[in-house]
């Protein structure tokens, strides 16, 4: 049973894949635009440089470097390492800040205000005084991605701390469970489906601050490829970028599924029983 | 009648000694007198059941006597010392089952858990003990929610015991399970109270479970909750389901404590 609906899966997927590249070339084909290449343009594109500018092919076919070319490692890598470090940094900081202020009702009045002030500000926009402030190496970038992915983490956060069962808490009490143990046994596993939850979403922005943050002062990355590709008109290596940068948010995601499934089983498998 | 140590010293034949004990919520205009003046006293040993309707108070009373809360007047004494706090070698059970226990941790870990300060082999062995008298050994490695109801609450009476309590409380423990489980649950406490010889205050709502239940039946009036009487039941023990229940002894108790607590339609 299983089996078969992981094949129905697979193949739905298949079909919409393919339905949707062959939509992509009808249209683009149709068009002639260079601003809008066909697929067959932009995937060989991952190989060489078909623009002819000289950018790092994201693939290549050299088994011994597991297919993967210099580009990958030039500009990849480094905003996959910046991005991760920024989404650790958002997911600790928010893990802890959020119980703090999830355990005490005073500090969360105090604070509500702040954070929600702070937060209504679109990262983006902090960008150049960013720079100004904290400079532009590797370290700036890092703390810009973690100032705007840290919200849904550190609110999410508060709200599962806070909204612990009374029952579960007194549970604590009575057996003198010690502090830290309260906090690692029972206030954060019962908030756990809601950080996670949080931290799904930060996947995302954490990706799309990445970029931007890339947009102004770095020497290498994808959001300063997408940038040097606008200039220099070489559009089917921005689209061969978006199409890399689209796979990277399906595997990160893909990734924390997988962690998802495997420290929540438990609230699956309940949800799951509710279900039948 | 009512037994009530008038010179507010601790009598140290008491397991549990709850003296002149009053509670309100909040202050001024809207503070609300959960606890009249309560005062009873809870032999070494023995199994105690505090009756009432809902709204007497019996849960603030509860976490008065766990040490969860603090009495606004009164003390309560555990072996004649006046708590501050939980008491040690006490343990409870509470009415929810579904959320005392944790879902995130098998049914060994569930009942492991108060005991994370001892070491793996005196912990598995322990956990194994408690399960074992509550009927469960072979279930360690499942979830609570894989459990039926009657299944969970005995895997909570489990963890209380595994703790190696002097004193058991238990909130309303059989509330949330049908009437045939529930009858299995009260005849497994008689008998984890004839084994281990533990004194146990019991909280419900049941008329008839706290007669079969008790040595002793605490029951309660409402708003605010006042002890009505103190009734000694001296039921033979062990006690039977259907044979106590028909004997006359029971039906004069039940009918005494029907007559307290009034008509609860």
């Amino acid at each position: 049973m299983k089996i078969r609906e992981r094949a129905i899966t697979g193949v739905a997927a298949a079909i919409s894949i393919g339905g949707a590249l062959l939509l992509w070339q009808f249209f683009t084909q149709r068009s002639e635009s260079y601003f809008f290449p066909t697929p067959s343009t932009v995937f060989p594109h991952l190989w060489a440089d078909t623009g002819g500018f000289g950018e790092p092919a994201y693939l290549s076919s050299s088994a011994s470097d597991l297919f993967l070319g210099d580009g990958f490692f030039e500009d990849v890598v480094p905003s996959m390492w910046r991005m991760l470090r920024g989404y650790m940094l958002a997911v600790s900081l928010g893990i802890t800040i959020g119980t703090a202020l999830g355990l005490s009702e005073v500090a969360r009045q105090y604070t509500d205000w702040i954070i929600n002030f702070v937060r209504a500000i679109p990262p983006p926009a902090l960008l150049g005084i960013w720079i100004v402030v904290f400079g532009i190496g590797d370290g700036p970038k890092v703390y810009l991605i973690a100032f705007a992915v840290i919200w849904p983490v550190l609110l999410n956060t508060i709200d599962g701390v806070a909204a612990v069962d009374e029952q579960r808490k007194q549970v604590g009490a009575v057996f003198k469970v010690p502090f830290h143990r309260q906090i690692t046994g029972i206030f954060l596993p019962s908030a756990a489906p809601k950080i996670f939850g949080g931290m799904r979403i930060c996947v995302g922005f954490a990706l799309i601050m990445t970029i931007i943050s890339e947009f102004a002062g770095a020497t290498n990355g994808l959001g300063l490829r997408l940038q040097a590709d606008l200039l220099f008109f070489n559009y089917p290596d921005l689209w061969a970028t978006m199409v890399v940068l689209a796979v990277v948010g399906l595997i990160l995601n893909g990734i924390l599924m997988w962690v998802e499934g495997r420290l929540l089983h438990w609230h699956h498998g309940m949800a799951r029983l509710a279900e039948a | 009648m009512s037994v009530t140590d008038g010179m507010g010293n601790p009598n140290r034949g008491y397991a549990l000694a709850v003296d002149r004990v009053r509670h309100t919520y909040g202050q001024g205009q809207a503070a609300f007198e959960a606890l009249g003046e309560i005062s009873f006293e809870v032999p070494a040993g023995s199994v105690a059941c505090i009756v009432g309707e809902s709204g007497c108070g019996k849960s603030t009373l509860m976490r008065i006597m766990a040490g969860l809360i603090r009495p606004s007047d009164g003390t309560v004494s555990v072996r004649g010392t006046p708590i501050d706090g939980v008491p040690e070698d006490m343990a409870m059970v509470f009415q929810d089952y579904g959320r005392s226990l944790f879902p995130w941790l098998r049914i060994r870990q569930n009942v492991e858990f108060p005991l994370k300060h001892l070491d793996r082999a005196t912990r598995r062995a322990r956990a194994a003990e408690a399960l074992e008298s509550v009927g469960l050994t072979g279930h360690e490695g499942k979830y609570p929610w894989e459990l039926s109801g009657g299944m969970q609450q005995r895997v909570a009476i489990a963890r209380a015991l595994a703790v190696d309590p002097r004193i058991l409380l238990m909130d309303e423990p059989f509330a949330s399970v049908d009437a045939q489980t529930r009858a299995g649950l009260e005849d497994l406490l008689l008998k984890i109270h004839a084994d281990l010889g533990i004194t146990i205050v019991l909280v419900t709502h049941d008329i008839d479970e706290s007669v079969y239940l008790a040595d002793r039946v605490i029951a309660l009036g409402t708003s605010p909750g006042t002890v009505l009487e103190v009734i000694e039941v001296t039921l033979e023990r062990p006690r039977h389901q259907l044979l106590t229940k028909e004997t006359e002894d029971f039906l004069k108790y039940r009918h005494r404590v029907f007559e307290l607590l009034g008509d609860p339609a």
